[in-house]
């Protein structure tokens, strides 16, 4: 496509600049603060929960899920949501009652470090190079897509995008850290809510209301469960039971629970109790999250009748389409510059969750042990550059594969989806040995990759049922290989458990505090709305 | 760990102010060239920029009359 989609004014462009002077501006702000390792790599640990848990969802909200899954709705129909509600809230509100309190009060600052505590050495190198292999693969996917768009949207190359984005990012993160990655991320959730925000509400407006939207829809794009108990009567051609085992279990859980990239935002909470509420706070936003981008593919889906087919344009264009249809100059540069934090969102936090990890997982680990905490932060800074340099790189091999969006799926099915079972077993059976650990996680990474070789992709109804019943394998074998290990290892003792599995821990207790501050109430409340909106939507 | 927490600036002033010069230039535009869509008769910048304009003031004022500190609980 050489059009150019849209014709940005001064106005807009006044828009734009102007949120790049804040994004540097609160890096710049923020060195003079950067005095230990922990204010660089931690914030602090001072975050007070609403800061931590919008950032803990905006980390998320990356351009490849904004456009992504309004490009889902498009192609799908409300099916996609699943992805915001039974794929994301159970596992979000496990983490917060139930893991964090293990990440948070040991103490430790990365995820691969649990590994070393509670499993081994080897278990740590292991998940630490893989997480640092993915967590750049990704990031160079965000690098790749937004250039893309830029270049379709306003005419920029795809180089000048790409070098563009990396230099802003580099320049926030490097000056902030972790600190500066929050901030951002939180000025963008807003940005993103009110920049796309009137969208949903034209475009219902326009097609006369929900009811009319739907009525000019293929019926399965109006529900969530109805048709899925046979896989071929939905557009996604998969089953209430791949939904519940591989989404809803395995990829969720494996995602939400694990990926250091967003469960690093819980660990700058200010206290452990902040730190629990991070996840469940941010599952009452994630559940209004598909109004914002899946009804506007809904809406696409009926507006512009050749979406997806053969010359017309691309299913991801879904989001930008409305946009230029609807938006005036001025709320355009509004509109553009969600786009862009979102983007950036995205990127940043891939990076400060890679340099976190390359930091105190393998520099600090296998190169040089006692430095002074400023060489830590040194190191740090320079992470960040390499890590944006090989993204820059890695966002051209992404450019090389045909869709970026299942790319990223079979790479979650991957890694997540065996550390997760190896989690679950850690924290919960305190039989699990140190090697079983380690063979567990091995051989769900091996197997995953061999059922990626071995099966054909037509086997599965879609590219995404693969990915679901691939997690839930990957998953199944990480736990009998850890098990079946740990019956022939030798334990670990009481004392080196402690604070480390469930059994052995000490449980918090919230009874003495108002409702509305306590994890489990206001779990039981978003549950309670998740139910509710399943419904509705059967 | 520090004995004492880091206290960084409040990101509630950050806020406000971008969405409150937000309004003020979306509201502006709307009001003074007030460029038109086919698909929509009202006039989308004056209205959306009023509602950004609310919310950063909102955050400005909520910043000043409770300012940040932080607590240590537990």
């Amino acid at each position: 496509m050489d059009k150019v989609l849209f014709h940005a004014g001064v106005v807009d462009y006044l828009v734009i600049i102007l949120y790049f002077v804040f994004v540097i501006g609160i890096g710049f702000l923020l060195k003079n603060h950067m005095k230990s390792g922990d204010d660089f790599f931690l914030s602090g640990r001072s975050m007070p929960t609403w800061i931590t848990g919008l950032a803990f969802l905006s980390a998320n909200l990356g351009a490849l899920e904004l456009l992504g899954m309004a490009a889902n709705g498009a192609e799908y129909g409300i099916l996609t949501a699943h992805f915001y509600f039974i794929g994301a809230i159970p596992a979000m509100i496990f983490l917060g009652l139930y893991m964090m309190p293990f990440y948070y009060a040991t103490k430790i600052r990365s995820v691969p470090e649990y590994l070393k505590l509670r499993y081994n050495e080897a278990t740590r190198a292991l998940n630490a190079v893989a997480f640092s292999v993915m967590t750049i693969l990704v990031s160079g996917i965000s690098l790749y897509s937004m250039g893309l768009i830029f270049k379709v949207l306003i005419g920029w190359s795809l180089t000048t995008s790409i070098l563009f984005s990396a230099v802003i990012v580099l320049i926030y993160v490097g000056l902030g850290g972790l600190t500066s990655s929050i901030y951002n991320e939180v000025l963008q959730f807003f940005l993103i809510w009110f920049g796309l925000l009137p969208i949903p509400f034209i475009g219902l407006h326009e097609l006369g209301g929900w009811d009319k939207m739907l009525e000019r829809l293929p019926d399965s794009f109006g529900h969530l469960w109805q048709n899925t108990a046979d896989p071929s009567q939905n557009a996604m051609g998969i089953s209430w039971l791949g939904i519940v085992l591989g989404l809803g279990f395995v990829l969720a859980f494996g995602y939400w629970t694990t990926d250091f990239l967003v469960v690093q935002r819980g660990f700058a909470a200010k206290n452990l109790r902040a730190a629990q509420n991070t996840p469940i706070f941010a599952t009452f936003f994630k559940m209004a999250v598909p109004f914002l981008v899946i009804i506007p593919g809904l809406i696409a889906a009926v507006l512009f009748h050749n979406i997806g087919k053969p010359g017309g344009p691309s299913y991801n264009l879904a989001l930008p389409l409305l946009i230029q249809r609807y938006y005036p100059p001025g709320l355009l540069g509004l509109g553009l510059t969600a786009m862009l934090a979102s983007f950036m969102s995205g990127m940043a936090g891939n990076i400060t969750a890679f340099t976190s990890i390359f930091t105190y997982d393998i520099y600090q680990s296998y190169i040089k042990k006692d430095a002074p905490d400023k060489h830590y932060i040194l190191v740090g800074r320079w992470a960040i550059v390499i890590g944006i340099i090989v993204s820059i790189g890695t966002a051209y091999i992404a450019g090389s594969f045909p869709s970026v969006m299942d790319y990223m799926q079979t790479l979650f099915s991957f890694f997540n989806a065996p550390l997760f079972a190896i989690f679950l077993l850690g924290m919960f059976w305190k039989r699990t040995t140190a090697w079983g650990g380690f063979w567990g996680l091995l051989s769900g990474v091996v197997g995953a990759i061999v059922l990626y070789i071995a099966i054909p992709a037509d086997f599965y109804g879609s590219a995404q049922a693969g990915n679901f019943w691939r997690a839930f394998i990957a998953w199944a074998i990480a736990m009998v290989v850890a098990i079946g290990v740990s019956f022939f290892t030798k334990p670990k003792s009481k004392e080196e458990l402690q604070g480390l599995v469930y059994a052995y821990s000490d449980k918090p207790n919230y009874k003495h505090l108002s409702w509305y501050k306590r994890p489990g109430v206001l779990s039981a409340i978003s549950l309670v709305i998740l139910v509710v909106i399943n419904i509705w939507l059967w | 760990m520090k004995p004492k927490k880091q206290t960084y600036f409040d990101l509630r002033k950050v806020i406000g102010a971008v969405f409150t010069i937000y309004g003020l230039i979306i509201s502006g535009y709307g009001l003074f060239a007030a460029p038109a869509k086919t698909h929509i008769h009202s006039n989308l910048n004056l209205w959306w920029g009023l509602v950004l304009l609310i919310f950063g003031l909102a955050f400005l004022a909520l910043s000043f009359w409770k300012p940040a500190i932080i607590v240590e609980e537990e």
